[in-house]
């Protein structure tokens, strides 16, 4: 049932059939997607009201959670199908996340913070190792690529601003290729500056491994810069 | 970076909980392993003070006094036994051999024991052991004396070397046998036992420094070996023994006196007594205990032994009982304080949970973290041990003669460090099976 997608089209990254999502097995449900398409590389902006449902939908999609009906399939995987530890290696392997703060480790520096996601994932130093480089070098790239100056990197994270927090935070979401980032209003903390300037660097970094995106924000203001919009409140019925 | 080394980061980042929690748990170890320590030196101290002995007598006390006070040197007899006694057990077709002691005098706080050279031949300490001379040998005249391995060692006297025995047994003495030094002659090797801490005289030197000096002296200076209020009242009942020969001024009137040379001195601490036959200890045990001539007491060695170490496991079951509740609360320290953090920890294990760690690697986070912690608090609680024994370990020595030794932790104690691994590690689960139903429920969530 998970055959390859045909050639002609663009793969899909995630594809969510008929579920329907519930905290107590008697509620409403509080998530009920008939469908919903995702392909690989694309950055969508999905919004929504609180209470739409959004965290429940990253949870889902994180494999954290499993619904109670139909199917979710992230990277050709049904994560319905999947063991709970299936989905935490699958996690570890396939989805990088940023939370809206206090992504880090406060008591590791900066490097450890990002090689931390490589410790859990084989396949993320697998991929790491095909392109000759190590998950410590590339840690200190990506954090230079997103700003942070080398000088910082062996500081401790709580020594850091929360603008720079999150770039570090994105630098290990992206760390080994994961082809899904997900972000929860990773934004919401910054100022207006720091905001912009985070995005572009976050979008040149999935563009460069062709990573698929799904950015969660309040903030309608930053819609235009992704190249699809997504309002849960009329996905979610 | 595995978990360990997570947990090692985490637990540095907590640095003072942490280290107050291993403080306590490495109290309590040393507490468990000192108990253990102590008592079984004790134990085998105990048992290697003296062997070959069939029967220890003296004047009629409880059995445990008579076997401190001439075993261990420790308190003081309360009576004497006379020297007619204990010639006429020596004398009985039972006894092989019988040694005198008579204690009291004290020389820089070491016991001075005044015997004579039959106490080189026939004392003996562990597994039979006999008594070995590093340097010299018996004395074989009065004014002479015999140290014991640690009392040479202390105060750095050696062969030919003389030395001034006090009256009493305190470490100050204000009352000094000044007229009487002793030129030391031997010096015991060393045995582990209190004989280390023993200085030995002939029993007529004592007799000579405490007869010449009875005149002189008010009588009320309390001096044991030749007060005639100590003396039993009916020795002079005594069935002679000896034909008479009264060279001994102070004490031919009234005595009746015998030959100055079977009679060195006219009362005695205690005997030693070896059997020809050991089994027959008991017989004659009773027979003693029973004897119409003078009250006295007579013990087995090893059965008094065993009574006085029943009533000290007793003691030491006591302190090992409250080491176990002290580990505890140690126990419980380290409970409460990872309870405590896993509140703020939260977010940390949602950040875990975000980069593919199961609920299971969270629970081994927190047993690692307990494990690090019980681990270091039983390294700690080793360390400390043994720094307090390299301490105590001479003052012990000096105060009650167990020699501690400092060796590798025994089998009991290594178990022991077992049970304080698994307890931790079982308390430990608590934490982080709450960190485990965080996680579950939590997942990525981070608003707390």
């Amino acid at each position: 049932m998970q055959s390859q997608p045909a050639v002609e089209h663009p793969p899909l990254s995630i594809a969510i059939q008929g579920l329907r999502f519930s905290w107590q097995p008697t509620a409403e449900p509080v998530l009920a997607i008939d469908a919903l398409t995702i392909s690989s590389g694309e950055r969508v902006f999905l919004h929504g009201p609180s209470g739409s449902g959004k965290s429940t939908l990253l949870s889902l999609l994180a494999g954290v959670h499993t619904p109670q009906q139909g199917s979710i399939e992230v990277q050709g995987r049904a994560l319905e199908r999947l063991s709970q530890s299936q989905r935490d290696t699958f996690r570890a392997d396939h989805i990088g996340y940023i939370f809206q703060q206090f992504n880090l480790l406060p008591f590791l520096d900066l490097i450890h913070n990002v090689t931390l996601a490589c410790d859990f994932s084989a396949a993320r130093r697998q991929r790491l190792a095909t392109h000759g480089t190590s998950a410590t070098a590339e840690a200190a790239r990506l954090l230079k690529q997103l700003g942070i100056p080398e000088a910082l990197h062996q500081r401790q994270a709580s020594q850091l601003s929360v603008g720079q927090q999150q770039r570090v935070a994105a630098a290990r979401a992206l760390i080994g290729s994961p082809p899904v980032v997900i972000a929860d209003e990773p934004t919401s903390a910054l100022d207006a500056n720091s905001r912009e300037n985070f995005l572009h660097l976050l979008f040149a970094e999935c563009e460069r491994a062709r990573t698929t995106l799904v950015f969660v924000s309040h903030d309608q203001a930053l819609a235009p810069l992704f190249s699809r919009s997504v309002d849960l409140s009329e996905v979610n019925r | 970076m595995n978990m360990v080394k997570l947990a090692w980061a985490s637990l540095k980042s907590r640095r003072a909980n942490a280290l107050l929690t291993v403080f306590a748990i490495a109290i309590s170890v040393m507490l468990l392993l000192g108990v253990e320590r102590v008592s079984q030196q004790t134990r085998s101290g105990f048992a290697n003070t003296i062997s070959g002995t069939d029967l220890i007598v003296g004047a009629r006390s409880g059995p445990a006094n008579l076997l401190l006070y001439s075993v261990f040197h420790i308190g003081n007899p309360s009576a004497n036994v006379s020297w007619d006694s204990f010639a006429h057990w020596q004398q009985h077709e039972q006894v092989a051999w019988a040694v005198p002691i008579a204690l009291g005098d004290s020389f820089r706080g070491h016991p001075v024991i005044a015997t004579d050279e039959t106490f080189f031949a026939h004392f003996q300490y562990g597994r039979r052991q006999a008594i070995q001379f590093q340097q010299g040998a018996v004395f074989d005249a009065t004014e002479q004396a015999i140290l014991g391995a640690r009392v040479a060692r202390q105060h750095q006297l050696g062969l030919g070397d003389e030395l001034v025995v006090a009256h009493g047994t305190g470490s100050v003495s204000f009352h000094h046998h000044d007229e009487d030094p002793l030129s030391i002659v031997g010096v015991l090797a060393p045995t582990g036992t209190p004989l280390d801490n023993a200085v030995f005289v002939p029993l007529r030197a004592l007799a000579g420094m405490h007869g010449e000096h009875d005149h002189e002296h008010d009588d009320a200076h309390g001096h044991e070996h030749e007060q005639p209020a100590q003396r039993p009242s009916f020795s002079d009942q005594q069935i002679p023994t000896e034909p008479t020969e009264s060279t001994e001024p102070t004490e031919s009137t009234e005595h009746g006196a015998h030959d100055h040379h079977d009679r060195p001195i006219d009362s005695l601490s205690a005997f030693f007594v070896g059997l020809h036959s050991q089994p027959r200890a008991i017989f004659m045990q009773r027979m003693i205990n029973t004897w119409g001539q003078e009250p006295l007491t007579a013990i087995m060695p090893g059965a008094t032994l065993q009574d006085l170490w029943r009533t000290l496991n007793m003691f030491e079951r006591t302190l090992a009982i409250v080491s176990g509740f002290v580990l505890l609360t140690g126990l419980i320290g380290m409970l409460a304080t990872l309870l405590a953090s896993l509140q703020e920890r939260r977010r940390e294990m949602a950040v875990l949970r975000s980069l593919g760690a199961g609920p299971k690697t969270i629970f081994g986070l927190l047993v690692s973290e307990a494990l690090l912690l019980t681990m270091i608090g039983i390294g700690v609680g080793v360390g400390l041990l043994y720094s307090a024994m390299l301490i105590l370990a001479p003052w012990i020595e000096m105060q009650f003669g167990v020699v501690i030794t400092i060796g590798a932790p025994s089998a009991v104690e290594w178990q022991r460090m077992g049970i304080v691994l698994i307890a931790g590690s079982l308390i430990s689960c608590i934490p982080a099976w709450r960190a485990y139903r965080h996680s579950l429920a939590d997942g990525l969530s981070m608003k707390f």
